[in-house]
């Protein structure tokens, strides 16, 4: 089963080589773009995605907002915030809002779908080490918890995401979503 | 009576007559040396009179002083004199008339000349009938000559009398008269000079007065010529090295050094305002007292109260310096809040250089320079800001534009390469994203170096500029912008940028609120009019209403009319926004 992707994002060049880079891992779907906060908790209300990129910076509604709301209103939907150097400083909140974790715009690409697909399975990746992201850490954002490999064969541990965990494997292997964290 | 008889009466008679006859001829000669003494005493009075008009009505202490030895003249002869004032205990000497040599501003302390003080106190001139007498007054005051190598001036003076000056019953100086002819000073020229002395005692008293007012007046209007040009230097070493110069230059001191306190240190921050090859004056410069333990300067910033050192070399304070004529100092605290944060140095090459009266004026001048120091410091804070602020705007900039870009690219390009292993014929698109996003790269990147570059809005003009930024906007945000423009306008560079920021401005707020596909920005002129008009196909707005993008609408309006412009806007929902900017090329 594909995961669903919605893009948040004010740069449509970005959502547009997203787009265009996801496009090429066929567990990958994207299935809506929006420019803005409000207009991507509009189209999560409409397309249920199982992972979202958003963007921390965008005018309208910013990334932080966006994702305190989606956790209210949508909490089977997995965020990944999406964010530039420029921003590391609101990582914190971001994390803090309640995305699952963080991917710098200068990741390297393939560990781009790699994360996306840990996410949607409910991982919570170890925080990259940033000055954003240690705040975040001490900050009570969520923990990561002890990766079971043996009942998770795709994981993919890479240097952005750290040590992958997982959340509800069984859920995902199960056709089901994954359940929410306590 | 006997023919005897008659004869010897005869004779009585003749003798009589003769008698009588030198009565009336001495009688005639008493009248005649009456009427003498009655025209010359009168002829001493209407003189003494007159000079002392004349000296009462002059205010000018330097002129009056010599005028008052020239009218002396006039009423008691003398071959020499000269006037002291009194200050404090020592007798400066003023202005002289005679003798070969120059004895102004010769200072000489009253406790070495017992007499005058006794005739100072007595209030009644001293006169000494013969210099070369051998008389216990004489003796002394030839000693006294003798003492202080003054023989030659007072070789061809044998008589000498000296009065005090008194002006509301208050000693101020004194006239000292000396004369070739011995017994010249009678009792008679003696009162006539004392009568002469009380005028000129109050002339001086009067002209000093004036002096010293007409000098706090000036002082005032250089306090106040001082605020007025500082407070204008923002730039924080200028303003000390200005603030030193014209204190200088204003007051005549020697030196004026101004430091500020630097951690534990006072350094001096006036360097440039020394005189040209003012050696003395830059090594002071290079000292730097330890607050609160060396120096004089270092005392006033440990203490935080101002100080007069009349006599700098018997001060363990001071610290000396190569080639330094230097021989007192005062050094007053510049202050803010309480907290010392520096201070004026000035130092005279007089002993005793500084009173009361110049403690006042430097405070003055401190307090202003300190307020003046507060603004230099807010501007050089709110300049720091202003500079943080525009890095900071780069900053974001960059990241809104290039390096979004970049990181197109980079997915643009790995979609590239896996497609090329899979499928090449696909490959063809993101190849073409990404010659788009280098292509829009390019166009930020020109953009970007033309906000580091403003003059190039000179150098290239507005019409460029403004399709250098429709370029990066168009290709940031994937908006259609189309540009009409006229030839170069003809206004003034700050004309030119607030319309470029406006149109800025504009595009930014269109690209991210107002969800147009399609945006025309025209650039005319004519009927003395030059107008810019932005217009999009936006979602719009409901401009009575608040907005996102409101504050830049607002600083727009401001860049408008700051520019001598009218700026316009009309706007509904659903019905896209135009705004105008109208400046009248007439008024630039």
């Amino acid at each position: 089963m594909t995961i669903r992707i919605l893009l948040v994002d004010d740069h449509s060049v970005v959502r547009q080589g997203l787009r265009m880079f996801l496009s090429l891992d066929p567990d990958l779907e994207v299935v809506g773009e929006a420019s803005n906060g409000a207009e991507g908790i509009e189209q999560v209300r409409q397309l249920k995605p199982d992972v979202v990129l958003m963007d921390l910076v965008m005018p309208v509604m910013d990334g932080i907002m966006a994702i305190q709301q989606l956790r209210k209103e949508s909490p089977d939907v997995e965020v990944i915030a999406l964010t530039s150097v420029l921003e590391d400083e609101k990582v914190v909140g971001a994390v803090r809002a309640g995305a699952i974790g963080y991917l710098l715009k200068d990741t390297q690409a393939d560990e781009l779908c790699r994360a996306i697909k840990a996410a949607a399975q409910g991982q919570v990746p170890a925080l990259a080490a940033s000055r954003g992201a240690t705040r975040a850490r001490d900050q009570g954002a969520r923990q990561p918890r002890k990766i079971d490999r043996a009942r998770d064969g795709c994981l993919c541990a890479c240097s952005q995401w750290g040590v992958p965990t997982k959340r509800s494997p069984t859920n995902l292997s199960s056709g089901k979503r994954p359940s929410r964290r306590t | 009576m006997t023919p005897m008889e008659f004869v010897r009466l005869q004779d009585e008679l003749r003798k009589t007559n003769e008698e009588l006859a030198a009565a009336n001829e001495a009688l005639r000669e008493s009248e005649r040396e009456l009427e003498r003494r009655v025209e010359e005493r009168t002829h001493e009075l209407s003189t003494l009179l007159r000079v002392s008009h004349n000296i009462t009505t002059t205010l000018e202490l330097e002129s009056l002083l010599g005028l008052i030895l020239d009218q002396l003249k006039e009423v008691v002869d003398y071959r020499l004199a000269s006037i002291s004032a009194l200050e404090g205990d020592t007798l400066v000497l003023l202005e002289q008339r005679g003798g070969a040599e120059p004895m102004v501003n010769e200072r000489e302390s009253l406790t070495n000349h017992p007499n005058t003080l006794k005739m100072l106190e007595a209030g009644k001139p001293l006169i000494i009938p013969d210099l070369n007498a051998d008389t216990y007054l004489a003796g002394r005051v030839r000693g006294n000559i003798v003492k202080r190598g003054k023989e030659a001036l007072y070789a061809d003076n044998n008589s000498w009398m000296s009065i005090p000056l008194i002006a509301h019953e208050k000693p101020v100086g004194v006239l000292v008269l000396a004369h070739e002819e011995v017994n010249y000073y009678t009792p008679a020229r003696a009162d006539l000079a004392m009568a002469f002395a009380n005028y000129a005692a109050i002339a001086i008293t009067n002209a000093r007065l004036f002096t010293e007012e007409r000098r706090r007046a000036e002082q005032f209007h250089v306090i106040s010529e001082v605020g007025r040009r500082i407070t204008s230097i923002l730039s924080l070493d200028q303003l000390l090295v200005e603030t030193a110069r014209t204190i200088r230059e204003s007051f005549g001191y020697h030196h004026v050094h101004i430091g500020m306190v630097e951690g534990e240190r006072v350094v001096f921050k006036t360097r440039n305002a020394a005189r040209p090859q003012d050696e003395a004056f830059q090594c002071c410069e290079d000292v730097t007292p330890i607050v609160g333990r060396e120096g004089i300067s270092g005392w006033v910033a440990g203490t935080g109260e101002s100080l007069i050192v009349p006599d700098v070399m018997k001060d363990v304070r001071f610290i000396p310096s190569k080639n330094d004529q230097t021989r007192s100092e005062t050094a007053i605290p510049i202050k803010i809040k309480g907290q010392v944060i520096g201070v004026i140095d000035v130092e005279s090459d007089h002993l005793n250089g500084f009173d009361e009266s110049d403690l006042i004026v430097l405070q003055s001048l401190a307090d202003q320079v300190a307020v003046a120091i507060e603004n230099a410091r807010l501007y050089e804070q709110a300049r720091h800001l202003a500079a943080l602020e525009e890095r900071q705007k780069l900053a974001r900039e960059l990241h809104d534009s290039v390096s979004q870009a970049l990181y197109g690219i980079v997915l643009g390009a790995r979609t590239a390469r896996t497609l090329v292993e899979r499928e090449p014929v696909k490959a063809i698109e993101p190849l073409d994203y990404i010659l788009s996003l280098s292509e829009a790269g390019l166009a930020e990147m020109r953009a970007l170096i033309f906000e580091l570059r403003p003059e190039s809005l000179q150098t290239e003009g507005l019409v460029a500029a403004v399709g250098k930024l429709v370029n990066a906007v168009g290709a940031r945000y994937q908006l259609k912008v189309r540009i009409e423009a006229s030839e170069e306008p003809g206004v003034a560079l700050e004309v030119k940028e607030s319309l470029y920021r406006i149109a800025q401005e504009a595009l930014n707020n269109i690209a991210k609120h107002a969800r147009a596909q399609h945006v025309e920005i025209r650039l005319a002129q004519g009927n003395g009019q030059l107008i810019l008009k932005i217009s999009d196909d936006g979602i719009g707005f409901n401009t009575a209403q608040s907005f996102p993008g409101h504050l830049g609408l607002h600083s727009m309006r401001e860049r408008a009319e700051k520019a001598g412009g009218i700026f316009a806007i009309e706007s509904a929902p659903d019905q896209g926004a135009r705004i105008q900017v109208t400046i009248p090329l007439s008024s630039r």
